[in-house]
């Protein structure tokens, strides 16, 4: 087995976990973007190694105009000195990669030494899933005279079962290397686009939505995590669907640090997107 | 991480097939290339290793060799494969349904429950367990239990999926155990609150098993080694064959095979259910059918309809009662060392969660 030690360090590793589009991105660049306009409770210390990608996913946003893809081997933003409101620094680690790496992980059932690194190392996974790609539910055949073999149509696997399977790879490669502290971090649920749901009401709180959608994977997390050690949150980092061929003015006109919101446990309100690192 | 299959706490190899087979492949189990009944599960290119509990290379070598041609147990089979897993680590489960040597790994941690279901070909069976996971995927909870985890989701999926109403499955039945499937096991972590979790096991394996098992208990091991293991049968009766051309035959051949769970039930539970319940059956054959379960089993079958419209009220609570049975306390559960890798035993009942 390959040995694997983490060194005493205070740096958080916060690890985004999320599969293509669930808009991992869109949020660290409009968490940066308000870091960098003072609108957070943490401020930023000194500037991240490599803003490029940043500074164009800003840039779309300015123009109204959705955040690019990330592509392979694109470091959106890798670490960030920050100082909380209390004085004390704050170092967060927050790898981006392609999506395609978290549906490659279930596919291929491998955990690259890349990964490996990043599994044992985090101290919180916030996990992003956008639940209007959720199918909806099976629900038992009605017909009445038994069919004979039939091919069902071939489809890819469930939103819901793909997740189990995720966190329970995840989860086991965190504790095989049987570091003291190799219990699964506390996990908090980002449902991402939140602004795209579409029963959203009043008062709504993002587990429910969670439990509604996807009652397999509410049950797997809240049967795995202690109360206390798992969080359902809402988030929509650009408030809106932005579309790539029509600019939305607002954006223009306000800027996009004024635009987008996350939903708290409890269903209220803020436009810190910050709170989903310190929670 | 893989435990030794020496080990105290292991099971013995029963003549399932290895789960690491591709899924969509059927092997007949009465040709195994194996003397101790287990069809092999290795790579088409030949290349395998002499171990015949490894599955190298679609699984973690059981010696933890890295690199395969290291192993002292690797046999290629002329050129290619440099004997190089791609470089990263494997969780030691496929997702896919359960061989027996799979199985040791869970079952080294903890005695799971095993839930036999037994029935005769078409019976039901795996409609039974796609109706369960169905359930498990709409509701949150049911009878106090929810679902936390599952080494064999992938498995579960595919007999699913074809039970499931379009548009995302095909209105029809998963494809006969053996001509479609592999018989295996699937596994499901179920959670009564935090602390108390159980794995239990339920069999999908040919009716074609049973039928011949309960005609001569040596013809079938597979059948054997279920009823070795079982915590609780599930006896399905088949409401469609007892009311179609050939009912004479059904009746006496469900007969046979409670006459054979009966006499190796000794002392553990048999639930016996009443598949496609929303068919009615004959009246006579059901009268004869329920004497049958009330003089060896105690009590008449339970209706099952997998069918949302039927005409039974609650269709799948035989589902919820045989968890409810098969998680029920049981006798000499923590006492009994010798269910339990002491090690293994132990830590699983200190666990964290």
């Amino acid at each position: 087995m390959t040995t694997v030690s983490r060194a005493a360090s205070s740096t958080e590793l916060v690890l985004l976990v999320g599969g293509p589009d669930s808009g991992k991105s869109t949020f660290l660049v409009q968490l940066y973007g308000r870091l960098r306009h003072g609108l957070s409770t943490l401020s930023l210390v000194g500037a991240p190694e490599s803003l490029a990608a940043v500074h164009d996913g800003l840039d779309r946003l300015s123009q109204g105009l959705p955040v690019r893809h990330t592509s392979a081997g694109v470091k959106v933003i890798q670490e960030l000195t920050m100082r909380r409101q209390d004085g004390e620094m704050l170092r967060l680690s927050i790898p981006d990669y392609p999506g395609e790496a978290i549906d490659e992980l279930v596919n291929t059932r491998n955990i690259s030494p890349h990964w490996r690194d990043l599994v044992v190392r985090s101290t919180r996974w916030n996990l992003f899933i956008r639940v209007e790609r959720m199918s909806s539910l099976p629900s038992l055949p009605e017909f009445e005279e038994p069919m004979s073999e039939a091919t069902a149509k071939s489809r890819g696997l469930p939103l819901d079962i793909r997740l189990v399977e995720l966190l329970q790879i995840l989860r086991h490669e965190r504790q095989r290397h049987m570091l003291t502290d190799a219990f699964p971090p506390d996990l908090t649920v980002v449902l991402s686009c939140w602004d795209e749901i579409s029963d959203i009401t009043d008062g709504v709180i993002p587990v429910m939505i969670l439990k509604q959608r996807m009652p397999l994977f509410y049950s797997y997390v809240a049967g795995n995590w202690e109360p206390s050690r798992h969080h359902v949150m809402g988030l929509s980092a650009q408030g809106r669907t932005l579309a790539d061929d029509k600019p939305d003015p607002e954006f223009v006109d306000h800027g996009p640090e004024s635009m987008g919101y996350l939903i708290r446990s409890n269903g209220s309100k803020t436009g810190d997107l910050s709170e989903l690192l310190t929670l | 991480m893989t435990p030794d299959n020496n080990a105290p706490g292991a099971v013995d190899a029963p003549p399932i097939e290895p789960a690491h087979e591709e899924p969509a492949v059927g092997v007949d189990s009465a040709q195994p290339d194996r003397s101790d009944g287990l069809t092999s599960g290795h790579s088409a290119s030949g290349n395998k290793c002499k171990n015949a509990h490894c599955y190298a290379p679609k699984t973690p070598c059981h010696l933890g060799d890295l690199k395969l041609t290291e192993c002292e147990n690797w046999q290629t089979n002329g050129a290619e494969s440099s004997g190089l897993y791609t470089e990263g680590d494997r969780p030691p489960w496929s997702g896919l349904a359960l061989g027996s040597v799979d199985l040791n790994a869970i079952a080294g941690t903890g005695r799971p429950r095993v839930v036999a279901l037994i029935g005769a070909p078409n019976a039901g069976k795996t409609s039974a367990l796609a109706a369960y996971f169905i359930r498990l995927r709409r509701d949150y909870e049911s009878n106090g239990l929810s679902f936390a985890g599952s080494y064999t989701i992938l498995g579960w999926d595919q007999i699913a999926h074809y039970a499931e109403f379009p548009p995302n499955g095909s209105r029809g039945f998963p494809p006969h155990t053996t001509s479609g499937r592999s018989p295996a096991l699937l596994h499901v972590r179920l959670a009564s609150n935090l602390r108390n979790l159980y794995n239990v096991f339920f069999t999908d394996v040919p009716g074609e098993w049973f039928e011949e098992w309960a005609i001569e208990a040596d013809a079938a091991p597979g059948a054997q080694w279920i009823a070795d293991r079982a915590d609780l049968f599930v006896l399905l009766s088949d409401s469609d064959a007892l009311s179609g051309p050939d009912q004479g035959r059904a009746r006496s051949s469900y007969q046979n095979l409670a006459m054979r769970v009966s006499s190796v039930a000794n002392g553990r539970e048999v639930y016996p259910v009443r598949a496609k319940a929303d068919l009615p059956v004959p009246d006579t054959i059901d009268k004869a059918l329920e004497h049958t379960d009330t003089e060896l089993f105690g009590m008449a079958a339970t209706p099952l309809s997998v069918i949302r419209r039927s005409p039974i009220p609650d269709p799948i609570f035989p589902l919820d009662e045989a968890i409810r049975k098969a998680t029920a306390p049981r006798r000499l559960e923590h006492d009994d060392p010798r269910q339990l890798d002491p090690f293994l035993g132990f830590r699983e009942r200190l666990r964290p969660t």
